[in-house]
């Protein structure tokens, strides 16, 4: 059996048929719904191009369900997940009350993989509605996600945000890392980022949030944005100044600093390049940038070197330039630790400065 | 010792279209590893108070980095064939 089977255009068309039957209008009526699964049962092929249609648009939040790798009960079980949020809701919006959440166990097999089916669909469904998206990058990866309102997200290494689309606000929650958006413009519709005590937001502009353990970084690349800190007090936002291009500030446990302004666009975004682009930072702070995307760390020990400013650009993936530098300096080695990392002394005495 | 003649004979070799404007050298080093794709490292303090010449036209990574950084009392260093170092001349 072959991973990817290539799909008949008519089997696509009509997944993609069903698809917007579930998505594109929130009216489905339960002969729609029982249509398409009578149709999904048809065949494996029918599943097949209706999970890749809803993959395309973004509607699965798993990316590892596929069929026919994914074993019948793993859909169900990912069905049912999904059902149990959206049961609610899905009782509201029905005309009568009626219980359709619920596969009868008694039932025979061929109608528990129809309602199995079927609870894949509606689940799939609801999902644009009512469940936030989350997409994330894991340690050393980079990730472009294109929002269905048009708005680009680039996600830094171990980074994960919580996208919710509603109609008359966008929220993305940045839980931890670095993104940069790339707002799509919609005045009716204000995009809110929140990361931490602090809510940015933006109508149609580009701003880099760069999350660490104890500082934040926000960053405006174009337009403007307003920033609110303190969720506990009430919105309206914009008790702050607005920030505008190149201004940054930095928002730490006591809350957001004085904005700085002027700051360098192209350092700020350099990371969307796999760049690493320092003015003037000190080699532990270069040291540590790499260490966000490389597994072997580079640890420098002399306090004396590792206050070193420099100013350099770099590929984030090569820290073995950034380590064969060092050892060139007078006095300086580098050497394995313990955890399979490098460590870079200096001899007692010895001039690091060339 | 290979590595680096390789990475020499490559600087030599290899012509670049650069259009860089007379500006502070720190910046100018930035804009050439930008359109190059050379990585370019220096302690801060070196290029302080340097302005750049511009440089505009085909060269190689080598004669690049000795037209930027003519009469500045500086000179390059290959770490290898993909960074350049800029420190003091001797």
């Amino acid at each position: 059996m072959t991973r990817e089977r290539k799909l008949d255009p008519t089997t696509r068309e009509q997944a993609a048929e069903a698809w917007e039957t579930f998505h594109g209008s929130d009216e489905a009526t339960p002969e729609e719904h029982r249509a398409f699964g009578d149709w999904m049962l048809r065949s494996p092929e029918h599943i097949a191009a209706y999970l890749r249609v809803a993959r395309t648009m973004r509607t699965l939040r798993s990316a590892d369900i596929r069929w026919p790798d994914t074993l019948a009960e793993t859909l169900i079980r990912e069905a049912r997940a999904y059902t149990e949020q959206v049961v609610t809701p899905l009782r509201e919006e029905s005309p009568a009350p009626v219980h359709r959440q619920r596969p009868r166990a008694a039932r025979a097999p061929l109608a528990f993989a129809f309602a199995a089916t079927l609870l894949v669909a509606i689940g799939a469904a609801w999902i644009v509605w009512m469940t936030p998206q989350n997409y994330e990058t894991r340690f050393g990866e980079q990730r472009f996600v294109r929002l269905d309102d048009g708005s680009g997200v680039t996600l830094n290494t171990d980074s994960t945000i919580e996208v919710k689309l509603e109609k008359g606000h966008r929220i993305v929650r940045l839980i931890h890392g670095q993104a940069l958006f790339d707002v799509a413009h919609d005045a009716a519709r204000p995009f809110d980022v929140y990361t931490g005590q602090t809510v940015l937001r933006a109508v149609g502009t580009r701003f880099d949030v760069d999350v660490r353990p104890s500082l934040t970084t926000v960053t405006v690349v174009e337009g403007t944005v307003s920033l609110t800190h303190g969720l506990g007090e009430a919105l309206p936002l914009g008790n702050m100044p607005l920030l505008r291009a190149a201004d940054r500030v930095a928002i730490d446990s006591s809350g957001p600093g004085t904005p700085q302004h002027g700051v360098r666009l192209d350092e700020a975004t350099a990371w969307t390049r796999q760049q690493l682009i320092f003015n003037n930072r000190t080699l532990g702070e270069v040291a540590d940038e790499f260490n966000r995307y490389n597994r072997e760390r580079i640890v420098i020990a002399s306090p004396e070197l590792r206050s070193q400013e420099i100013t350099g650009v770099f590929k984030a993936n090569d820290p073995a330039s950034f380590l064969t530098f060092l050892s060139s300096i007078p006095g300086a080695h580098v050497g394995d630790d313990d955890n399979g990392g490098r460590v870079v002394t200096l001899d007692q005495g010895a001039e690091s400065r060339p | 010792m290979e590595y680096s003649v390789h990475a020499e004979a490559q600087a030599e070799a290899v012509a670049i279209e650069l259009r860089i404007t007379a500006q502070p050298l720190d910046e100018a080093l930035q804009e050439f590893s930008r359109q190059s794709g050379m990585q370019v490292i220096f302690f801060s303090g070196v290029t302080a108070g340097i302005q750049s010449p511009s440089v505009k036209g085909k060269y190689t990574v080598a004669a690049a980095l000795e037209a930027l950084l003519a009469d500045s009392g500086l000179t390059f260093r290959l770490i290898n064939a993909r960074t350049v170092e800029i420190r003091k001349a001797d």
